[in-house]
């Protein structure tokens, strides 16, 4: 006899009270949701050697699934929205009842307004200056399809999603543009609040960490908090970040993050964010506190400046994995002879760079006639006279092996010198040595200020898009004049800057505050002055990028030179093979 | 002792076939949610360390050395993906959340039968749950916990036995039992 059938009556209560139908199984949904070990389990069979995720992804993956913490989690993903860090993965479903409350509380409010206050601290825990704050507001109406952000900076942005139109003050320039809107739809292509907050989780990857709910106060009110602590990462700040929900409204009524320096375990970045659900909101751009008067720009039907950066970035990313780069500079006096030689090879995480300096101090003419036969005017000429380290002046040899940096220099005393140094941290990438080689530094110059697009005659009569941009000036150790930049980008060539202006202005309308400028000799102020930078040749990768071929500059041109299928001696990327001395 | 159509599935799926690995996920589906309902309490989250655990499971196959003794690792595998599940604090795993599970059962009597289930020790309660939350019988159970029929019975008999005590002294009357 079985013990079990001992005492049927205790079997049938303990069955009634935790029996349950049979749990079904389906093996294909489950496939669906767990790709990434059925790829693993795949490479395996085939005998390959992936290694399986860690543990904390896995169970970052469950919290995300459990529906107790979906509600938490979307709670959390404010957070992660409005400062678009550390993003999670996972997904909302909205079939909880907890969930479905939250939604429905921000579905329904007119504006959700939300003022945030950031700031850094120094290693005592105290604040840092005032410069360093990253204060921000936001308003939302999802009803009327807008979003209004104001900078500390006094940057304000108001988009209108009904009519696909963004207003822009720029505080430099002091003016508003208008431009288009990408998309008819709210960021994120989202047409509710959390719809939207969804979209985020969605694109968001596994970040680790734990979220907790528990009950509490904030300034006096029931709340329900939600904290999330995110994995340690190597080199990336951990963060602790709160989010309180009003218990009888179910809105988030205040969140706060703090970044902590995983080196020291202490707080190094705080901002704190309270949120408002007014009635109403501002009904245009000025109603943020902008005087009527201000002078208005409109660039329609032309993406935002924002739009237009984005594309040019990530044109100028797109780079390949292994090339050759030679960048000659060629002077503008007689017979253009060359004055130096920049060399880039790039394969994968290596990389080399020389710089040839072809002259020593004394007549140029001379010393160039000598020159002109041995490198020639071919990729194959230059590079075989660079290797060779013909040059008369300075040369400097620098290899990058994937965990050190070498360097090995020649003076104008005709001495080798080489030092060798640690890079720390992670590894550099392709993308890495293509951001810093000249051929990308030409083709798509950094823009840092804020900028305006702002089309002017050149840009209309040749296709470009212009993009202004009005830099203050500054005084350090020398005076930087005010400058106003313009950047004439080709949309048919990937964006590339064809043309480049830049005036450097005194006295500057953008800058009337010359007070950084007391106590200087007047005779030591810089003249004003205006230089331009035009690509007047291009050329096209194997791929069929485009890259700048020939680049014209006030006195000087360069031309770039481009294998983007080479074949590397072994000996490039070696450090025991840098020069230390002549042949 | 798993049969040897079992033994051939695990050795399929250690070769490659997913779909062997699937007939075998859907065999022990129900033990292994009952092994995470006995941890966690709650039966979505049962459901998920299940499915977390048929995770882990096919990416570590090929670590499996003894093929006769698949159930048995990966119920092994289901109790520490729950328990991490708990240590994690996806949820605050208390008797509360036992006694309050939402069953469907309105008995005035069941609050103090789950107690009854909840004051066992770990094991004795992951055995219980596997006999009665979704009525597996006992050669499933023992292929599960790789132990013979007998110790499970020796074993379920000292539980019911607790939980009987358990329940005199809470107010049931010996021809309740």
């Amino acid at each position: 006899m079985k013990a079990d059938e001992s005492n049927k009556k205790l079997d049938e209560l303990i069955s009634k009270t935790v029996g349950r139908d049979k749990p079904q199984f389906d093996f294909d949904k489950w496939k669906q949701t767990h790709k990434e070990e059925i790829q693993i389990y795949k490479s395996q069979a085939a005998g390959g050697q992936i290694s399986y995720p860690a543990q904390q992804y896995n169970i970052w993956r469950i919290i995300m699934k459990s529906r107790i913490t979906k509600l938490a989690a979307a709670a959390v993903i404010i957070i992660v929205v409005l400062i678009a860090i550390h993003p999670f993965n996972g997904s909302l479903n909205g079939t909880t009842a907890a969930y479905a409350k939250v939604k429905e509380a921000v579905r329904n409010v007119p504006w959700m307004y939300i003022s945030y206050t950031g700031y850094m601290l120094d290693e005592t825990g105290n604040k840092k200056s005032e410069e360093d704050r990253t204060d921000t507001e936001i308003w939302y109406s999802f009803k009327s399809q807008i979003v209004i952000q104001r900078y500390y900076s006094g940057l304000i942005t108001y988009s209108d999603y009904t009519n696909q139109e963004v207003h822009t003050y720029n505080p430099v320039s002091k003016r508003i543009v208008v431009t288009a809107l990408p998309s008819k739809k709210l960021p994120l292509e989202a047409n509710t609040p959390w719809s939207w907050l969804e979209r985020n989780i969605q694109r968001m990857i596994p970040f680790g960490g734990e979220v907790t709910r528990k009950r509490g106060q904030y300034d006096g009110q029931e709340v329900e908090i939600y904290e999330i602590v995110s994995a340690v990462k190597p080199g990336m700040a951990s963060i602790c970040g709160r989010i309180f929900v009003d218990r009888s409204t179910s809105l988030p009524i205040a969140e706060e993050r703090r970044y902590i320096n995983t080196k020291t375990g202490k707080p190094q970045l705080v901002e704190k964010g309270t949120f408002d659900y007014p009635e109403h909101g501002p009904g245009d751009i000025y109603a943020i506190g902008l005087p009527r008067d201000i002078p208005t720009v409109n660039s329609l039907p032309l993406p935002s400046c924002w739009d237009i950066e984005k594309a040019y970035r990530s044109h100028r990313r797109k780079a390949p994995d292994r090339y050759i780069a030679i960048v000659t500079r060629e002077l503008s006096i007689l017979g253009s002879p060359i004055s130096d030689v920049e060399v880039w090879y790039t394969d994968g995480v290596r990389f080399r760079e020389e710089r040839h300096h072809m002259f020593q101090p004394g007549p140029v003419g001379v010393q160039w006639r000598e020159q002109a036969a041995e490198i020639g005017n071919t990729f194959d000429s230059i590079l075989k006279w660079s290797q060779e380290c013909k040059a008369r002046g300075p040369i400097s040899i620098s290899i990058y092996d994937g965990n050190y940096y070498y360097n090995s220099c020649r003076e104008d005393d005709g001495v080798w010198k080489t030092t060798k140094q640690i890079i720390e941290g992670r590894k550099l990438t392709a993308n890495e040595f293509w951001s810093m080689c000249p051929i990308a530094n030409m083709g798509w110059p950094e823009i840092r200020g804020y900028a305006d697009v702002l089309q002017d005659d050149y840009a209309r009569q040749n296709d470009l898009i212009c993009i202004e941009e009005l830099l203050k000036g500054w005084r350090r150790e020398w005076i930087m004049l005010p400058r106003r930049k313009r950047y004439y980008l080709n949309p048919q060539r990937d964006y590339i800057c064809q043309r480049l202006e830049i005036e450097r202005v005194y006295p500057a309308p953008w800058q009337k505050d010359y007070s950084w400028l007391e106590g200087v000799d007047p005779a030591t102020i810089p003249k004003q002055s205006s230089s331009t930078v035009e690509v007047t040749e291009f050329a096209q990768f194997q791929t069929g990028h485009w890259y700048p071929k020939k680049i014209k500059e006030t006195s000087i041109t360069k031309t770039v030179y481009l294998e983007t299928n080479p074949v590397f001696p072994e000996w490039i990327f070696d450090p025991n093979n840098l020069p230390d001395k002549d042949e | 002792m798993p049969d040897k159509t079992e033994t051939k599935l695990v050795e399929a799926a250690v070769g490659g076939d997913i779909e062997s690995f699937g007939k075998l996920c859907r065999r022990y589906y129900a033990a292994m949610v009952a092994i995470g309902y006995s941890v966690l309490g709650d039966h979505q989250l049962a459901e998920d360390a299940a499915q977390e655990s048929f995770a882990r499971a096919l990416v570590n196959l090929r670590r499996l050395k003894d093929k006769r003794r698949f159930a048995p690792w990966l119920a092994a595998i289901c109790r520490n993906v729950a328990k991490d599940m708990v240590a994690t604090k996806v949820r605050k795993i208390s008797t509360k959340d036992f006694s309050q599970a939402a069953w469907n059962n309105t008995d005035e009597s069941a609050p103090v039968i789950r107690r009854a289930i909840e004051q066992l020790p770990i094991s004795a309660k992951e055995l219980v749950v596997l006999r009665y939350y979704n009525g597996l019988s006992y050669e499933q159970i023992a292929s599960v916990l790789g132990i013979s029929q007998a110790a499970i019975n020796g074993r379920l008999t000292r539980a019911k036995r607790k939980m009987a005590k358990y329940l005199r002294r809470n107010g049931f009357v010996e021809n309740q039992l």
